[in-house]
């Protein structure tokens, strides 16, 4: 079930009604029943996954805590990583690597009978392994009880707000929240419901318009011009940031219904000064996972300046690696990688010093570094790496600053493209707090966008695909 | 603080699904009063519900795609020609329209465009439901729509049965005519040429296609595997490159027209520039096509003027010809078709 559905507009009341109706002991029912419709409404089969899962990391975590014997502590710990990460090696990157194994044999004449498997990727997997997963490192670990009743086991893997596109919760905080009787006020009614607004109106205003003309734009690379490669690309960075924190708007909004507080995802990514804060502030939940997980890890094995500049670089690999089974993904991860690691290094020279104590200079810093994030999205948004490397080539080769040259073709997309991208502009500036005085102007505004602006209802989130 | 459990606590969730019912309500009356009475006979839902009403016996209707909608000038053609042609407008849509037209008591011919890929079948892309939101309630639109899985469920529900298509439908209200902007019943002619060094990036662009497919499908000749994402590629290049030859759409349409005797067929591959058909590998296929229907069928006509004469002047990109280009082809096309449309 999509979030920008009329479905989704009917399932979440009556969920919120049915939650508040029942006792609070009864109340994971509900939601785990829910949680399992809403995953459902996809793709029926795919729950057994979940399942699987569930029951695998149950069990690991309550015996990693329950056995005294280091070693098989680890036993159930491989257990539990084998097989989500099995799953999701299976989904999402089996084809990537027969494939690229076959192309590197081929390059020595060996021609293997290379098949592609036909498989579906599921829909979130990547979101809810790394969930599932934080569960019993953190069990080995011993930063996190085990949770000993399965229902509210089941529900911390499922739960259907953050379910398929996160945020990425950890246990310590997400299932506390879902056993106790939720404390819901007036105050976080209006929270919860300017959120969902605003998550709507970033996914189908914002996000849904621009990629009309960045579609386009990327259907037919050969026949642009390097300039309105470069508009697309930028206005690429406002339809993902659109799309996925609009996603996590709408997620953050349900959960707040039903007394449930999600982590933040986004703080104002772009609008940073080096690629260390971009990455600080955006998909907040990944990166802090992959940082717990496998930078700290890595750090503790290997401490030196080089060793941890090496690691840096390597985990935005992980993190390109982890949006999808492609070379574009692992080059954006790196791209991302190398200039985080150039800008590491000359941060502390008396230039980029100066550039930061000037407020101007500190502004045209972080108006480069988002130019130099949009480039490296042309590879996160190109089909292959030729397509990302023929736009920015074009892109350093033919740009330049004329408008009507942009406007020469898909002039009335890209004409809405920006008006949108200003409505948003205008919007996250207001809204930050997301408390107004006259609040039900801010709701009744939002409404007329979302119903008067709003694009088809079919168009899924960006991130459903990871 | 009010605890949401409470009767206040429920009214303050709510009254924003209230509200929005209201302005949701409040825009959709609005759009039925003053916009939709406004659409120009260029928008494509106008035309739909014109031909559903349309019952003049005289009318030569002329149904196509954009190529078709820059190609025809109806008052070039004769007074009571309309172009019905519309934007990604393939048999997916052709077939309903031309079933309406075959529906009606009358004896007048009708003008098919067709090109490459006009068998395609995908109406999950060509179909476009803010064509028939107008005239949902038709039940040869309904059953149409359900029959080609187009039919959602939220088209019948009033206050978002538009949703999605405002900013569209306001937008085409401002397709006026300007001085290098014809509009003439249904038809749409631009007196623009983009220049040398546009066009030719138009160009250059499908031959870049054109080699693209020749490398991967040399490579796939000579054994060597193709990546998934090439696979996939191979596939949409045949596709835009060549002509889709789809056995059962054409046998279809061929029963369509053997059942209306009456009714002539004049189906015309309208002028298309050189960089266009120089990928396409099966034009055997299209001409014996071609040749079958003016041979074996006695009310179908197969006109061919791809490689109409027209210089790079008449073209306003490399898929449609404009104004100029408009005028020189029905002049020609006027002498061909005279003795079929009188």
């Amino acid at each position: 079930m999509l979030f920008n559905s009329l479905d989704y507009l009917i399932f979440l009341p009556l969920v919120v009604v049915a939650f508040y109706l029942i006792p609070n002991r009864f109340r994971w029912m509900l939601l785990l029943a829910a949680s399992y419709y809403f995953y459902m409404c996809w793709k029926w089969q795919y729950i057994f996954l979940i399942l699987i899962s569930t029951m695998v990391d149950f069990y690991a975590g309550i015996q990693i805590a329950k056995t005294p014997d280091k070693k098989k502590k680890r036993w159930f710990l491989l257990m539990s990583l084998f097989v989500n990460l099995g799953f999701l090696f299976y989904f999402k990157y089996l084809n990537f690597f027969t494939e690229n194994t076959a192309m590197l044999l081929s390059q020595f004449n060996i021609f293997t009978d290379f098949t592609y498997y036909d498989i579906l990727l599921p829909v979130g997997i990547s979101f809810y392994t790394f969930q599932t997963l934080s569960y019993t490192i953190d069990v080995y670990q011993g930063k996190a009880e085990p949770e000993t009743h399965l229902g509210y086991f089941a529900l911390y893997v499922s739960y259907f707000p953050q379910l398929v596109a996160g945020p990425i919760e950890r246990s310590v905080r997400l299932i506390p929240q879902l056993k106790r009787e939720p404390n819901v006020t007036s105050d976080d009614i209006r929270y919860a419901v300017n959120k969902i607004l605003l998550g709507f109106f970033k996914k189908v205003v914002v996000a849904d318009t621009v990629s009309q003309y960045i579609n386009l734009v990327y259907a037919n690379v050969d026949g642009t011009t390097g300039t309105q490669l470069y508009m697309a690309a930028f206005l690429f960075s406002v339809q993902l940031f659109a799309d996925f924190s609009g996603y996590t708007d709408i997620a953050i909004g349900s959960a707040r219904l039903m007394g449930v507080r999600l982590m933040e995802n986004f703080k104002r990514p772009n609008w940073q000064e080096n690629h260390s804060a971009y990455w600080a502030n955006w998909h907040i939940s990944l990166t802090s996972w992959i940082r717990d997980y496998i930078y700290i890890p890595l750090a503790r094995l290997n401490k030196s300046k080089g060793a941890l500049m090496l690691w840096s670089v390597l985990i935005l690999v992980i993190i390109g690696f982890w949006h999808g089974a492609n070379w574009t993904f692992i080059m954006f991860g790196l791209t991302n990688g190398l200039v985080m690691l150039t800008q590491r290094l000359i941060r502390n020279t008396k230039f980029a010093i100066a550039m930061r104590s000037n407020k101007i200079t500190h502004e045209l810093q972080k108006y480069l570094n988002l130019n130099i994030l949009c480039l490296e999205a042309v590879y996160f948004r190109s089909v292959d790496i030729d397509m990302a490397h023929n736009i920015l080539w074009k892109i350093f080769t033919e740009f330049n600053f004329s408008i009507s040259e942009v406007l020469s073709l898909y002039k009335s997309e890209f004409l809405m493209a920006v008006f949108v991208s200003l409505l948003l502009w205008t919007t996250v500036l207001f809204n930050n707090k997301l408390k107004f005085k006259y609040n039900w102007a801010y709701v009744t505004t939002m409404l007329f966008l979302i119903i008067f602006l709003g694009q088809d209802l079919k168009n899924q989130f960006v991130y459903f695909q990871f | 603080m009010i605890p949401f459990g409470s009767k206040k606590g429920m009214l303050l969730f709510f009254y924003p699904l209230l509200l929005a019912g209201v302005i949701a309500l409040v825009i959709d009356q609005s759009f039925e009063v003053f916009v939709l009475p406004k659409r120009t006979d260029l928008d494509n839902s106008f035309k739909v519900e014109r031909l559903l009403g349309e019952t003049d016996p005289k009318e030569i209707p002329v149904f196509g795609s954009s190529k078709g909608r820059s190609s025809f000038i109806p008052d070039s053609l004769g007074e009571t020609v309309f172009n019905y042609s519309m934007q990604k407008c393939n048999f997916d849509v052709i077939f309903f329209l031309l079933e309406t037209e075959l529906a009606k008591d009358k004896d007048a011919p009708i003008i098919i465009e067709f090109n490459a890929r006009s068998f395609v079948h995908r109406p999950q892309h060509t179909i476009d439901l803010a064509t028939f939101m107008p005239i949902k309630n038709n039940p040869s639109v309904v059953e149409y729509l359900a029959a080609n899985d187009r039919l959602d469920n939220f088209q019948l529900v009033p206050g978002v049965r538009y949703y999605g298509s405002y900013v569209r439908y306001i937008r085409s209200l401002n397709r006026k005519e300007t001085p290098n902007k014809i509009i003439n019943r249904g038809g749409l002619f631009i007196d623009y040429y983009p220049g040398d060094r546009l066009l030719r990036r138009f160009t250059d662009s499908r031959y870049k296609m054109i080699e693209k497919r020749e490398e991967l499908e040399t490579r796939a000749a000579s054994g060597k595997p193709l990546t998934y994402m090439e696979d996939q590629m191979l596939d949409q290049l045949q596709i835009s490159l060549d002509f889709a030859y789809n056995k059962d759409r054409i046998k279809k349409f061929e029963d369509m027209v053997k059942s209306h005797p009456n009714r002539d067929i004049l189906m015309v591959f309208t002028p298309h520039h050189p960089s266009e058909l120089a990928g396409l590998k099966n034009r055997e296929k299209l001409y014996e096509l071609m040749d079958h229907w003016n041979e074996d069928i006695p009310n179908l006509y197969a006109f061919d003027y791809s490689d109409f004469p027209l210089p790079d002047s008449c073209f306003k990109n490399s898929s449609h010809i404009n104004l100029e280009g408009a005028r020189r082809f029905c002049a020609v096309l006027n002498d061909d078709l005279a003795h079929l449309l009188n």
